[in-house]
């Protein structure tokens, strides 16, 4: 986890190159995905509160059963969010 | 460094109040119920509708410290409620609630993140106890904690507990009592941002503030903040923009370096061993329980049993409040002299407050339930299946526990919707939730689906009729509550976002003293709020049903035993036949009457207007009312009432007046109407304006209205 300090540029939102990166919302269930950084302050603050730590992997278990919200485990716990949080959330 | 635990000098000890912060699901409530047991209550901050918890604590030495659990927050960056409570109350040195140590309670298993909020509390400058909660859980995922390296690092005393088993209790309450309250150098974990130091110094000079992150704080929540006087917040606003102070930015900045300290302190104190892959207990159970076909199934299977759990187990002790108040009624009237007060007492006070506490049983049970499934942690689950549903119709998941809370009672159902943090969404739950069938209609539904539905008539032999109809008129409720709340998702307007980020946290075996606390606490609620207004509104009623205008109920009276002597009456029909006339002669009678052509549309007669008047502070009234009118002398037998009910006939045709078309709009009308003045009451407070309680009032009614109306004038 770290130098998470130098992926802070990931917060500042740039849609040509934002939009060519791999989201969670890319991410199938059942794969995983490293956390790179957030598109939206508001929101990447709260998950960044919630234990999303850039640099940790980030699993999606499943989609609740109107395929909203995704069901995903950061290190060993269990968090709920919806698709429109997993649109913000930069992975690789 | 060293902490100095073991000076055992009690006169040292000038400790005011002590307060308990900590992440959500960081155990901080069986902590806090741990350190209290019964000698804590809830209570209201002033001024906000969050729930404030105050307790006691007993010291080793004997003395008594106060304790206050503050709601668990990620930081000191609020994002509902009663997250924005806890940083008013840390920040503001006025509030009576503010601490003047912090028990900080974290989650052993997931420590970088419950240490961030830790940071934010230390820079704050309070002396601070971090109490390491769910070590046991630690030592299974072989996360090794070591408790002097962690004192080190972090600078403050800490303390292994459990609050389930009781486990460093003692240890705890020892530090406590012996603990030095001094004011410690500030050394910034976070130190404050060159871009930041001149504001954070002229808002020291201005706010007269010590410590800088204090001050940084009042910079990013100065202006929103209740004690701050509205001449500094005008202050703060200006220089914070003069500054060109960026709120979220320097949240996100602070947040990044704070987790980049932790990591670095706990590189010395946290060692993991070994790969814990193996996949959890409550990873295998979610596999079943969350699963997209097989966890709705669970889901309506729960609420199903639930349902059917808290009508059969309720049964028998609501027939003893029944029966115990109606001895006490009859026992009081005989005993006092015969007076006006022996009427208020013996037909208004003790019956009111008889049907208050008649619904004890079942909302004690609904919540016995409702917790339960909250303690083991599958309500959290239920919230994550719900919420793609309930967001169509412009609520949220979390909306669900509200919405289920509501089929036992209306008053703490509106109370949780306090942890929505979306204003839009909450509004709409709180409009929406009354809607739900409660508790209080079934005894309105009992008597009248006998009117509709033959008792004995089944359908293909295994479905009884009048259930499936009770059963019809809770999905009645359910989806006008639904609709309802599609409309106002159409109609209310806001700028503010939804989001939904929710733990799903691992599954536990209940803590009792949670949950039986937490039951006993809503159960409170529910009779504090609804019992007063109840209280007074049945001695009005009784008022109103006793008293008529001039001398016409003696009139009445006279009449009525003239008549009765006439036809040679026995003395209980004699007495059943006064009370009818009199009702009826009574100011509730001439509201009846007055109200007639107004209900004349929906079936209903002037006897059932007095009815729909006594029973307008609280649904449950009806049935008490209707066997005053027809003079059922015995008003705790359901079946004589609806025997008595069935030989009315209308005056003009002589056909019966319970027939299925008005005895069906007159069930519809209870699915909708509001009738229930405790909640117009806990609608008011939540929402802290008259708009809402008096919108959903009109709304409510004139929805009755016009659905009984369809409904009678389809079917006659």
């Amino acid at each position: 986890m770290k130098g998470f300090l130098l992926n802070l540029s990931l917060f500042r939102f740039n849609p040509n190159k934002d939009l060519m990166k791999k989201r969670l919302i890319d991410v199938h269930n059942g794969e995983s995905a490293r956390i790179l950084g957030f598109q939206d302050e508001e929101m990447g603050v709260k998950l960044l509160e919630m234990g999303c730590f850039p640099g940790s992997s980030i699993h999606i278990v499943r989609s609740a059963p109107f395929g909203c919200p995704l069901y995903v485990k950061v290190g060993s716990h269990q968090l709920a969010l919806r698709k429109q949080e997993a649109e913000t959330i930069l992975v690789a | 460094m060293s902490i100095s635990v073991t000076t055992d000098n009690p006169t040292q000890n000038t400790l005011k109040r002590i307060a308990l912060v900590g992440n959500p699901n960081s155990g901080k409530t069986s902590l806090f119920n741990r350190l209290t047991g019964l000698n804590q209550k809830v209570g209201n901050f002033p001024g906000v509708t969050v729930d404030k918890k105050t307790g006691l604590l007993k010291l080793p030495n004997g003395k008594t410290l106060p304790v206050i659990d503050l709601p668990g927050t990620y930081s000191l960056y609020p994002t509902s409620l009663d997250e924005r409570i806890v940083l008013e109350v840390l920040l503001q040195d006025q509030y009576p609630e503010h601490p003047d140590l912090i028990v900080y309670v974290a989650d052993s298993t997931n420590l970088e993140r419950h240490l961030l909020m830790l940071t934010q509390i230390i820079d704050l400058g309070f002396p601070v106890i971090l109490a390491l909660n769910m070590t046991d859980l630690a030592d299974k995922a072989s996360i090794q904690i070591d408790i002097s390296a962690l004192q080190e690092v972090l600078d403050v005393p800490v303390v292994k507990v459990n609050g389930r088993n009781g486990t460093g209790i003692h240890e705890l309450k020892i530090l406590l009592q012996n603990f030095p309250v001094s004011k410690k150098p500030n050394e910034f974990l976070f130190p404050i941002p060159k871009q930041n130091k001149e504001l954070v110094n002229s808002l020291k000079a201005l706010l007269k503030v010590d410590n800088d992150y204090r001050a940084l704080m009042l910079a990013h929540h100065g202006a929103t903040l209740k004690q701050v006087s509205a001449q500094n917040q005008l202050q703060i606003k200006g220089l914070t923009e003069k500054a060109d102070f960026k709120s979220i930015r320097g949240q996100v900045d602070e947040t990044m370096y704070r987790y980049e300290v932790i990591n670095h302190l706990l590189e010395r104190a946290v060692k993991r061993t070994g790969n814990n892959t193996s996949r959890s207990f409550t990873d295998r159970l979610d596999d079943i329980i969350t699963h997209r076909a097989y966890g709705l199934g669970i889901f309506f299977i729960i609420l199903f049993l639930m349902f059917q759990a808290v009508f059969s187990w309720a049964e028998t002790p609501m027939e003893l409040i029944e029966t115990g108040f109606g001895w006490l009624s009859k026992t009081v009237a005989e005993t006092l002299p015969q007076n006006w007060i022996n009427g208020v007492i013996s037909e208004g006070v003790i019956p009111g407050l008889g049907g208050v506490l008649v619904f004890i049983p079942q909302i004690a049970i609904l919540f016995l339930l409702i917790t339960l499934l909250e303690e083991v942690g599958y309500m959290s689950r239920a919230v994550f299946m719900s919420d793609r549903l309930l967001r169509n119709f412009g609520l949220n998941g979390r909306s669900i526990v509200s919405l289920i809370s509501g089929v036992a009672c209306a008053i703490p159902a509106i109370m949780s919707t306090r942890t929505i943090g979306n204003w839009k969404e909450r509004m709409i739950t709180i409009f929406v939730t009354p809607l739900i069938s409660c508790s209080a209609r079934i005894p309105v539904f009992a008597v009248l689906v006998a009117f509709v539905v033959p008792h004995d008539s089944s359908f293909l032999g295994i479905f009884n009729m009048q259930g499936a109809v009770i059963m019809g008129l809770y999905l009645l409720g359910a989806g006008a509550a639904i609709f309802s709340a599609w409309v106002l998702k159409l109609v209310l307007k806001t700028e503010e976002k939804s989001y939904f980020i929710m733990e799903l946290p691992s599954y536990k075996t209940p803590y009792w003293k949670n949950v039986l606390l937490t039951v006993y606490e809503k159960v409170k609620t529910f009779v504090l709020e609804a019992g007063k207004i109840i209280l007074i509104i049945s001695i009005v009623l009784w008022c109103l049903a006793s008293f008529g205008p001039g001398e016409k109920m003696q009139i009445a009276e006279e009449a009525a035993k003239t008549e009765a002597t006439a036809q040679m009456l026995s003395e209980a029909d004699a007495q059943a036949l006064v009370a009818s006339r009199k009702i009826e002669a009574s100011y509730a009678g001439h509201f009846g009457k007055l109200i007639e052509p107004t209900i004349r549309p929906l079936g209903f007669d002037w006897k059932i207007g007095i009815a729909l008047i006594t029973s307008f502070a609280a649904r449950e009234v009806f049935v008490g009312t209707m066997a005053t009118i027809y003079s059922v002398g015995d008003v705790d037998n359901e079946s004589s009432i609806i025997e008595r009910m069935r030989k009315e006939k209308r005056p003009d045709t002589g056909e019966p007046v319970f027939d299925l078309p008005t005895s069906l709009s007159l069930l519809i009308y209870y699915v909708f109407a509001m009738q229930c003045m405790s909640t117009v009451a806990v609608v008011k407070r939540e929402t802290k304006s008259w708009k809402w309680p008096i919108l959903q009032l009109v709304y409510m009614s004139a929805l009755a209205y016009l659905a009984s109306f369809f409904v009678y004038q389809l079917l006659s």
